[in-house]
C-alpha cells in the first residue's frame, strides 16, 4: 500500500511541475508581458526598466529556475492591481473556492449515489425514468442559468435565500445547489448503469441465493459500485473548480475566479499567473487523494501494481 | 425435499412474453440426486432461478404452477419468508465459482453472511470447521484471504461451503464443474456426492454433461424446449430411452464409440424461445417424427418408474 | 426498500427488440431547428440584432403583455431579443462546430498514432494527453484571453484545447480494438506491408464512435462559450451571444425577467437536445454491450 502512494505521489509531483511550467511557457510565449504590465503610453525606455525590474529581461531557462525557486517557497509575485504579494490574495480566495465547491461536491455526490442506486435498483420503473431525465436536463443546464433561476425564485420572488456575496451561512446554498446540479447528474447516472451492471454479475445472485438481508445485498453492491463512482467524483470535482469561476461570478463569491477575473481586467499577469497555478496544484492534488481511495476501496489495485509494478 | 408441479415461468422483452418452462414437473427425496439435463435453452437454468424466486419483474415472472420445497410453497410465500428459505433449506452451487465471490470481500465474511443465525462469537470456529471439512487447509488464515487469491477449485470449495452454511435440505448444483479443469472437476464431484450422502441433501444437478449425469445421480430429467420429454431411474433412461431426444443425447455422447467411427450429433438447432413451434418441440429435428407432432403437443405417459412425453416413442 | 430483482445468469435465446424504432424526435427537431437558426438566422430576424432603439426599451414578449411587433420583446437599450437570440444561434452553431471539428480532428490524429504506433510514441502522446484532462479549461481560457485578447476565434481556441483530450483518449482504445481485431487478417491477406491501408480500414470502424462524441461535445462547446461569453471572456458585445444576452439580462432579474430567461431557455434546450441524441446514437450504435439504458 505503502509503495503504491509512493508512487502515487511521485506521478502527483511530476504532474504539478509540468502544468506550472506550461503555464510558465505559455505566458512567455507572446514575448514577454512587460508590456501588458505597463501604462498605455509609457516610453520605451520605462518599459524597459519595468522589464529589468520584474526580471523578466533575463533569459528565459534563468527565469525558469528562479520561477520554480520562488514556487517552492510560496513567493507567486507581486499583484500589481493590489499592491500585495499575489500568495496574500490567492490564498484567501482559494478558501472560499473550495469551501463552496466541497459543499457543492458532498451535495452531489450523495444525491447523485442516492438518485442513482434508487434508480438502478428499479431500473425500467417510473422512477427510474424520472431520474433518467432529470440527469440529461441537469447536465444540459449551464450553472450560471441555473443559478439566475434560482436568485429569480429563491432571492426575487421569495425572498428566502441571499442573491450574492459569502456573508452567513444561508449564502452558500444557492451558489452550491446551482455548481452541483451537473455532477450530480453525472454522478447518478453512472452510478445508476453501475449498480445495473453489478446487479447483473454472477456474485450478486450468488449473494441473493445466500437468502441475506437486502442491506447487506445492498453494501455489495455499493462497494463495487464505489469504484467507477469514485473515479468520476474526482474528475468531477476537478471540473467544479473550473465551473465555481462562472458561479462565483454570478453570485458575487469572493472565490479565485472572481479574482481571476479581476485579474484579467486590470491586466494583473502575476495574479493571474499565480491563480491557475494554485488552482492547478489544488487539483493534482485532488487526483491524487481520489487514487489513494481507489486503492484503498478495491485491493486488486494495490496488490496487482505491487505485483507488476504498473 | 423439492417437489416442482407444472412450473410454468415467462420472459419479458420489452412488450411481449416467451414461455420458457412448460409444465415442467419433478420431484427430488431427500439423500438422492436428480440430475436436470438439457442443451443451452432448454430451460434447465430457468427452472433452478425460478426454485430460488429469481425470476422477477422485469426480467420474468413465474405464472403457473407450484414449487415446493419440505412441503412449503416457495411461490405463494413473501419476500422475507423466502430469504428465510433461501438461507436454511436450499444451497446453491454457482457455475463459475471465480465470479461468484464478491472480489471486495474477503472470503470468511462472505461466508459467515450465510449464517446470520450462528452468534458472532461462534462463527469464526464455525467457518474453520466447514472450511477444513471441504478440504481447504489453514482455514483461519485462508478466511481472510480475497477471492482472487483462490484457485477455481478451492472457490469452488468457498462456494459450498457457502452452500452449506445454512445446514439445507436441498442443494441445487447449475453446472458446478463446468468452469473448472478435469482433474479439479473430479475432486468437486466426490465432494459433492460425498456431501448429499453424509447430509441427506436432495440434489438436483443441472448439466449438459451425460457422463457427470450418470456417475453421481439416481435420477435424471431431460429437457427440452422448455418442457420435460423423459424422466426417470438415471440408469433406465440412459440405457434404454423412449423419448428420441434422449436416445440422440445418449448416442452424441462419445462413450463406448471406437475410435474413428464418426461423431454422431442431431442434426439442426435448438428452437429459440420467441421461435417455439406448435405441438412437439423436438419435432423438426426428430427422425420419428409424425403429424400429429407437429401439431399436438405429446400426452404424458408412464412407464414404471419413469415418464416420457412422446408420440412416437423409440421401441424397448 | 423494495429491491427490484433482476435474473443475472443465462438469459434465455430471445433476442431483445433494439430501440431503433424510438427515434429522439424532440431532440433532433430542437437541433434541426437550432441549426436552421443558426444558418438562416440573420436573414429570418425581424429586426437587426445590434439596433439600438431606446423608446422601445424593455418591452415584455408578447405572452406576457408585450405586442407582436417585438415578439419576445426587447432589451434594455430596445434590440430586439429574438433578433438576437437567432444571432446567438448562429454564434453558438459556429462554435459548436468549429469547436468540434479542430477539437475532434487533433483528437482522433493523437489517438491514430497513439493507438496504431503504440510504443513509446503512445506512452508520451499519452502522458500528455492525461496531463491535459487535468487542465482547469475555464482558468486557462482567462489566461488565453488576458494574452490574446476576446473573440470568437479565441472561444474556438479555448474550447478545443479542454476538448481534445476526450476525443484521443476514447478513440485510443477505439483504434486499439480495431487494430487487434483488423489486424490478423490484414497482415496476412496483404503480406505486412500494409500499414497505411490499414489506416484506411481502422478510421472507418472508428467514426461511430467519434459521432457519439461529437453530438456531445456539441452540447458541452455550447455550455462552454456560453460560459465564457457571461463572463465577458467570449463574445464581445455588442455581439449577442446567449452567454452575454444572460451577462446582461442578469441585471435585469427584477425588472425584465424575460432578459435574463429567454437566452437560457434557448442555450438549455439545445444542449439537452444534443444530450439526447448523442444518449440516442451511443446506444443506438452499441446496444449489445451496453447495460441499462
Amino acid at each position: 500500500m505503502l509503495h503504491f502512494a509512493l508512487r502515487r505521489l511521485l506521478q502527483g509531483v511530476i504532474a504539478a511541475i509540468v502544468l506550472v511550467s506550461v503555464v510558465f511557457f505559455l505566458a512567455r510565449l507572446n514575448g514577454d508581458p512587460t508590456a501588458l504590465l505597463a501604462p498605455p503610453n509609457a516610453a520605451p525606455a520605462e518599459i524597459d526598466r519595468l522589464r529589468a525590474n520584474l526580471g523578466y529581461d533575463r533569459p528565459i531557462p534563468v527565469q525558469y529556475i528562479a520561477f520554480l525557486g520562488d514556487l517552492v517557497r510560496g513567493d507567486l509575485g507581486s499583484s500589481t492591481s493590489f499592491k500585495t504579494s499575489v500568495i496574500d490574495l490567492v490564498l484567501p480566495a482559494m478558501a472560499q473556492t473550495a469551501r463552496l465547491a466541497l459543499i457543492a461536491f458532498l451535495l452531489a455526490l450523495v444525491a447523485g449515489v442516492v438518485l442513482g442506486t434508487l434508480a438502478g435498483m428499479r431500473a425500467q420503473s417510473r422512477t427510474d425514468t424520472t431520474v433518467r431525465v432529470a440527469a440529461v436536463v441537469g447536465q444540459s443546464i449551464p450553472s450560471f442559468w441555473l443559478g439566475m433561476l434560482l436568485i429569480l425564485l429563491f432571492s426575487v420572488t421569495l425572498g428566502w435565500l441571499p442573491a450574492f456575496g459569502a456573508i452567513g451561512a444561508a449564502s452558500v446554498i444557492l451558489p452550491a445547489i446551482a455548481l452541483a446540479a451537473l455532477p450530480t447528474a453525472a454522478i447518478a447516472r453512472m452510478t445508476r448503469s453501475t449498480v445495473i451492471e453489478i446487479y447483473g454479475k454472477d456474485f450478486t445472485l450468488f449473494e441473493r441465493s445466500k437468502g441475506v438481508a437486502p442491506s447487506v445485498l445492498l453494501t455489495h453492491i455499493m462497494r463495487n459500485a464505489s469504484l467507477p463512482v469514485v473515479t468520476l467524483a474526482g474528475i468531477q470535482l476537478g471540473a467544479m473548480f473550473s465551473q465555481t469561476i462562472v458561479v462565483e461570478s454570478l453570485f458575487a463569491w469572493p472565490g479565485v475566479g472572481q479574482l481571476a477575473i479581476s485579474a484579467i481586467n486590470t491586466k494583473d499577469f502575476a495574479l493571474v499567473q499565480g491563480v491557475v497555478i494554485v488552482n492547478t496544484l489544488v487539483f493534482v492534488g485532488l487526483l491524487f487523494v481520489v487514487d489513494m481511495l481507489y486503492g484503498v476501496l478495491d485491493p486488486r489495485v494495490r496488490d496487482h501494481e505491487a505485483k507488476v509494478g504498473a | 425435499m423439492l417437489d416442482v408441479q407444472g412450473l410454468e415461468v415467462d420472459y419479458f422483452s420489452g412488450t411481449s412474453s416467451v414461455r420458457a418452462t412448460r409444465g415442467v414437473s419433478f420431484n427430488v427425496a431427500a439423500g438422492t440426486a436428480t440430475a436436470l439435463v438439457g442443451e443451452s435453452g432448454s430451460g434447465k437454468s430457468t427452472v433452478a432461478m425460478a426454485i430460488m424466486r429469481m425470476i422477477r419483474p422485469p426480467t420474468g415472472d413465474v405464472v403457473g404452477g407450484r414449487i415446493l420445497i419440505d412441503g412449503t410453497d416457495v411461490l405463494s410465500i413473501s419476500d422475507r419468508e423466502m430469504r428465510e428459505v433461501l438461507r436454511n433449506r436450499i444451497g446453491f452451487v454457482p457455475q463459475d465459482p471465480t465470479t461468484a465471490l464478491d472480489p471486495l470481500f474477503p472470503v470468511g465474511s462472505q461466508i459467515a453472511e450465510a449464517m446470520p443465525s450462528v452468534a458472532r462469537g461462534e462463527r469464526t470456529a464455525k467457518i474453520v470447521d466447514l472450511l477444513s471439512s471441504l478440504g481447504i487447509g489453514d482455514a483461519d488464515g485462508r478466511m481472510r484471504a480475497y477471492p482472487h487469491e483462490f484457485s477455481g477449485g478451492m472457490c469452488q470449495r468457498v462456494a459450498i461451503a457457502i452452500a452449506l452454511a445454512g445446514n439445507p435440505s436441498v442443494l441445487i448444483a447449475d453446472e458446478p464443474t463446468t468452469a473448472l479443469d478435469v482433474t479439479t472437476q473430479v475432486g468437486i464431484l466426490r465432494l459433492l456426492d460425498e456431501l448429499r450422502r453424509e447430509r441427506q441433501l436432495a440434489t438436483l444437478l443441472i448439466t449438459h454433461n451425460v457422463h457427470v449425469a450418470r456417475l453421481l445421480c439416481q435420477h435424471v430429467i431431460v429437457m427440452y424446449g422448455g418442457v420435460v420429454v423423459e424422466s426417470g431411474p438415471v440408469s433406465e433412461i440412459m440405457e434404454d430411452p423412449r423419448h428420441p431426444y434422449t436416445r440422440a443425447l445418449m448416442d452424441s455422447s462419445a462413450q463406448g464409440r471406437r475410435p474413428r467411427e464418426p461423431l454422431h450429433t442431431i442434426a439442426g438447432q435448438p428452437p429459440t424461445l420467441g421461435d417455439m413451434p406448435i405441438g412437439c418441440p423436438f419435432a423438426p429435428r426428430c427422425e420419428r417424427a409424425h403429424e400429429v407432432c407437429r401439431a399436438e403437443m405429446p400426452d404424458t405417459t408412464v412407464q414404471g418408474a419413469r415418464i416420457f412425453s412422446c408420440w412416437n416413442p423409440e421401441a424397448s | 426498500m423494495a429491491l427490484v430483482d433482476l435474473v443475472s445468469l443465462r438469459r434465455p435465446r430471445a433476442r431483445a427488440r433494439r430501440s431503433v424504432d424510438r427515434l429522439p424526435w424532440f431532440g433532433i427537431v430542437v437541433l434541426s431547428t437550432f441549426v436552421l437558426a443558426g444558418v438562416f438566422g440573420p436573414w429570418m430576424a425581424p429586426y437587426p440584432p445590434n439596433k439600438i432603439n431606446l423608446g422601445q426599451s424593455l418591452l415584455p414578449p408578447f405572452f406576457a403583455g408585450g405586442n407582436a411587433e417585438h415578439l419576445l420583446g426587447t432589451d434594455q437599450l430596445g434590440r430586439d431579443v429574438l433578433s438576437r437570440l437567432l444571432s446567438g444561434a448562429q454564434v453558438s452553431l459556429l462554435v459548436a462546430v468549429g469547436a468540434v471539428m479542430l477539437a475532434g480532428v487533433l483528437g482522433t490524429s493523437v489517438a491514430l498514432v497513439a493507438g496504431y504506433l503504440g510504443g513509446r510514441l503512445d506512452t508520451i502522446l499519452t502522458r500528455i494527453t492525461d496531463a491535459s484532462m487535468a487542465f482547469p479549461v475555464l482558468l486557462l481560457g482567462i489566461v488565453i484571453v488576458a494574452l490574446y485578447g476576446t473573440g470568437i476565434s479565441v472561444v474556438i481556441l479555448v474550447i478545443v484545447l479542454g476538448a481534445w483530450p476526450q476525443y484521443a483518449r476514447v478513440l485510443r482504445s477505439e483504434v486499439i480494438r480495431v487494430r487487434g481485431q483488423a489486424y490478423v487478417t490484414m497482415a496476412t491477406v496483404l503480406g505486412g506491408g500494409a500499414r497505411w491501408s490499414m489506416l484506411r480500414h481502422v478510421l472507418p470502424n472508428i467514426v461511430p464512435t467519434f459521432l457519439v462524441l461529437a453530438t456531445l461535445q456539441v452540447g458541452l462547446s455550447i455550455v462552454a462559450e456560453g460560459s465564457m461569453s457571461f463572463l465577458g471572456i467570449g463574445v464581445p458585445l455588442p455581439d449577442a451571444s446567449w452567454g452575454n444576452m444572460l451577462a446582461d439580462g442578469r441585471a435585469f432579474m427584477r425588472t425584465a425577467w424575460w432578459l435574463a430567461v429567454l437566452p437560457g431557455v434557448a442555450l438549455s434546450l439545445t444542449v439537452v437536445a444534443a444530450n439526447v441524441v448523442g444518449d440516442w446514437l451511443r446506444h443506438f450504435l452499441d446496444p449489445s454491450t451496453r447495460t441499462g439504458r
